[in-house]
């Protein structure tokens, strides 16, 4: 019988900045950015965006709220000098607002700003308990189902989620952290509320993908909510239609080490 | 469009597809299923015919018994402002004539009812319920007329998709209950699962009645994650549209946006350039592989067979890997609009996509040696969760669920569309209807998929990928039909005078299939409910939608 070697299974030693450095060329977290052209402040971008995700300020600042971005491209495909690419997007925020990024239009250059590597970051004492061990309940709460296969990806031989701690159980009593998606549909409300009470506290609500964080496409209707914060509060919003597995981890070992 | 001959009996319709399928034959003069393939960019075989509602419960029996027919869709549009009434849409595939039989009937406002026909075609049972939900139309002599799509908290008489229903205002919540089917007897007792289950899926209330481990009866109670996808097109652009209709089911986001594109150019009577229908076909069967590799991976995980279940696992990280490579968007998204594709791949990409498929026919092979050499495996899968063909065909499965129990129902082939109209594929079928099967079916329609993108690639030219001048407005509606990783989706579109959508219904295959699964539990044990529910791979979100 043939024997299956278990280092074409598990690949050892490998961490995340080993993955992002493999695939440094599709690095899954595509949104769309300026790339530094000069912007003719036209606001087709504003127009095109089925989310309301992008608008002007004071006619001279372009803000991109991230948190209602659905990747779709259609403001890169509108955008006639071509001054937006699809760039590398950006990973959770705490907040909304810290997803919200403003451009100046005469000077679209990408000033994402990056985060200050400091040794002696504050981690919340909140957060601080779960540095080495998380576990998981994910709660779908009408998502398409995207980002469920996603969240199922991190714990898959390539992402391998548990070697961080982080693993996936089967009741909210077990867990320390609810993984929430989709914009909270009416007849998921109920159901969300009871798992939420049934979560033991500490706990940590991330809020994932761009339903979640804000509604995204399908949020604001007679029978969907504005994401999860309109019904409990969400500690970490990690954007994305999807937000891809890498992007997921990323954003909770962010979260643990006190980088965001 | 709609013929207008006076329709009496089912030999009309016989005359009318025959009309239709001998006007395109007469084009190309090959096998009537290629020429209405070839004949406008592969989108035709709808034939739409105008009835009285008093003739339909007899056509539709005689559409069934004489024409082998299967109702695939039941839908209904307000019309009432307009043509003063509500409209009724029955979809019937006739496979043997190439042919979606689409009957279009009225209903007068003033009398907001139609005659069920659930009981001599089970396969009609939601579709109807979900038209009393939604319109309020109330449909005559249907024995199960509980609440379906909306649950029991929403206020009686407001109906989302009547034209009045203002789609800016909350609905305040009532109190209701759903009353659950009660198996009674001696040692019968009720498990209650869900919404929020053990594994990460989407969320569904499952309600067995069982007898020690026996499953006696399970009740589904589903559309916990109903977005009013269907209202929510309305006033749509159509590029809107299309990213609507990629985000309707995750896993299915290929096949819905192009169902619905499809639909949109049947309207516009446009046909997209030959390499947008080649690289449709190659994204179609790149995500056909990632649903099935999931699959297949799940029922290992379901029956704790870890090797298989990492295997698999890495294999469909490959394929998503190369859809990220090949479009930035791990699910293939933003590609697919209306006119073809928004954008065109490099020769390079082509390239690895091509040079992809020898290492994962390599993967698939080893991939099911490993999982059907244990004994174990053998012992879940054999005779686990079997679907009898003649359960399947009373209610209107599709896609592999159905070809596991030996229906040669295949959309690409029946309907061709696109490139399949180019490339005739033959159906995979296996007789025994359980997991086994429907895990080995899945294996054999990867190595399909592959087998499909070489000849895809194969010969395929540079050129446009997108055609179409879809400003020039004129109202209309037509169907867009795809063979989705899970089966037959139907898309029908109906475009008004500022080419913005007027209405929109969706048809994903997990609405056909989800009734089916627990004639497929009856007698099974309860630890085996996930197997069996993942063997069927039913999509939560494209059912809700």
């Amino acid at each position: 019988m043939r024997r299956i070697s278990c280092k074409r299974i598990c690949r050892p030693k490998v961490t995340i900045k080993d993955i992002d450095a493999q695939r440094s060329s599709n690095s899954g977290r595509w949104m769309p950015v300026p790339d530094g052209l000069v912007c003719s402040g036209c606001t087709a971008c504003v127009k095109i965006c089925p989310t309301g995700a992008i608008t002007l300020k004071n006619d001279r600042q372009l803000v991109f709220k991230y948190d209602a971005c659905i990747a779709c491209r259609a403001c890169v495909d509108a955008c006639a000098p071509g001054a937006l690419v699809m760039g590398p997007g950006i990973d959770g925020a705490t907040s909304r607002g810290a997803l919200t990024h403003t451009f100046s239009i005469n000077k679209l250059s990408p000033n994402l700003p990056e985060k200050p590597q400091t040794k002696d970051a504050v981690i919340p004492e909140k957060i601080k308990i779960f540095a080495r061990s998380m576990h998981v309940r994910e709660v779908d709460c009408g998502s398409c189902n995207a980002c469920e296969l996603e969240i199922a990806a991190i714990s898959n031989p390539v992402y391998d989620a548990e070697r961080f701690g982080i693993h996936i159980v089967a009741s909210p009593r077990h867990a320390d952290v609810l993984f929430v998606t989709g914009p909270v549909t009416r007849q998921m409300e109920l159901a969300l509320r009871k798992t939420d009470a049934a979560t033991p506290t500490p706990k940590l609500i991330v809020a994932i993908g761009a339903c979640a964080c804000s509604g995204g496409l399908f949020g604001n209707t007679p029978v969907t909510g504005t994401g999860v914060d309109e019904f409990i509060g969400v500690d970490l919003y990690i954007p994305g239609c999807p937000p891809s597995p890498r992007a997921i981890l990323r954003s909770i070992l962010a979260l643990r080490s006190g980088t965001i | 469009m709609a013929t207008t001959m006076h329709i009496r009996s089912i030999k009309d319709i016989v005359r009318a597809i025959d009309n239709k399928a001998g006007e395109y034959a007469g084009k190309a003069g090959k096998r009537p299923g290629e020429a209405l393939g070839e004949a406008l960019g592969g989108a035709l075989g709808e034939v739409l015919i105008d009835i009285e509602l008093s003739l339909l419960p007899k056509l539709a029996l005689d559409i069934v018994d004489e024409l082998h027919g299967t109702l695939q869709f039941i839908f209904a549009v307000d019309e009432r402002s307009h043509n003063n009434g509500f409209s009724l849409h029955h979809i019937f595939g006739i496979p043997s004539k190439h042919c979606l039989l689409h009957l279009k009937s009225v209903i007068p406002a003033d009398a907001p009812e139609f005659p069920s026909l659930a009981l001599q075609l089970p396969a009609m049972n939601w579709h109807e319920r979900k038209i009393a939900d939604m319109l309020g139309l109330t449909p005559v002599g249907h024995p199960d007329p509980r609440r379906l799509v909306l649950h029991e908290d929403w206020p009686q008489g407001v109906y989302p998709w009547r034209d009045d229903f203002d789609s800016k205002q909350k609905v305040p919540r009532v109190k209701g209950t759903y009353e659950f089917h009660r198996i009674e007897g001696e040692g019968v007792f009720e498990i209650a699962v869900g919404p929020v289950h053990a594994g990460i899926i989407e969320p569904g209330h499952f309600r067995f009645s069982s007898v020690g481990e026996k499953i006696l009866y399970l009740e589904l109670r589903l559309f916990y994650k109903h977005r009013g996808i269907e209202r929510f097109m309305r006033g749509r652009s159509l590029l809107e549209g299309a990213l609507v209709a990629e985000r309707v089911s995750g896993d299915e986001t290929v096949a819905n946006s192009v169902a619905y594109s499809q639909a949109i150019e049947r309207i516009f009577k446009v046909a997209i350039p030959e390499r947008a229908q080649r690289l449709r076909a190659v994204f179609l069967e790149l995500e056909r592989m990632h649903c099935h590799l999931a699959d297949i991976g799940g029922a290992a995980t379901d029956i704790a067979f870890s090797i298989g279940a990492a295997k698999a696992a890495l294999l469909r990280e490959k394929v998503m890997s190369l859809c990220e490579m090949v479009s930035g968007s791990r699910f293939l998204r933003g590609m697919i609009a209306p006119g073809g594709l928004r954008r065109d791949i490099d020769n390079e990409v082509i390239h690895r996509i091509s040079s992809f498929i020898e290492i994962a026919l390599c993967d698939v092979k080893e991939l099911e040696a490993t999982t059907f050499s244990r004994s174990s495996v053998i012992d879940r899968f054999m005779k686990t969760g079997v679907l009898s063909t003649e359960h399947a065909l009373n209610l209107g499965v599709v896609g592999p669920v159905a070809r596991a129990s030996g229906i040669a129902v295949d959309t690409r082939t029946d309907y061709p569309y696109g490139f399949y109209a180019m490339h005739p594929l033959d159906i995979i079928t296996r007789f025994d209807g359980d997991v086994a099967a429907r895990v080995r079916l899945k294996f054999d329609e990867v190595r399909q998929s592959l087998g499909i993108i070489e000849a895809a690639l194969g010969a395929i030219k540079s050129g446009a990928v997108r055609t179409g001048d879809f400003a020039v407005s004129s109202r209309g509606q037509a169907l867009g039909w795809v063979e989705a990783p899970r089966g037959m989706t139907l898309c029908w579109v109906e475009i008004d005078d500022e080419a913005k959508i007027a209405n929109c219904r969706l048809r994903t295959p997990s609405f056909n299939n989800w009734p089916a699964l627990p004639y497929a539990l009856h007698g099974n044990i309860v630890p085996d409910f996930p197997l069996v529910n993942k063997s069927f791979n039913l999509s939560y979100a494209g059912n809700d939608l």
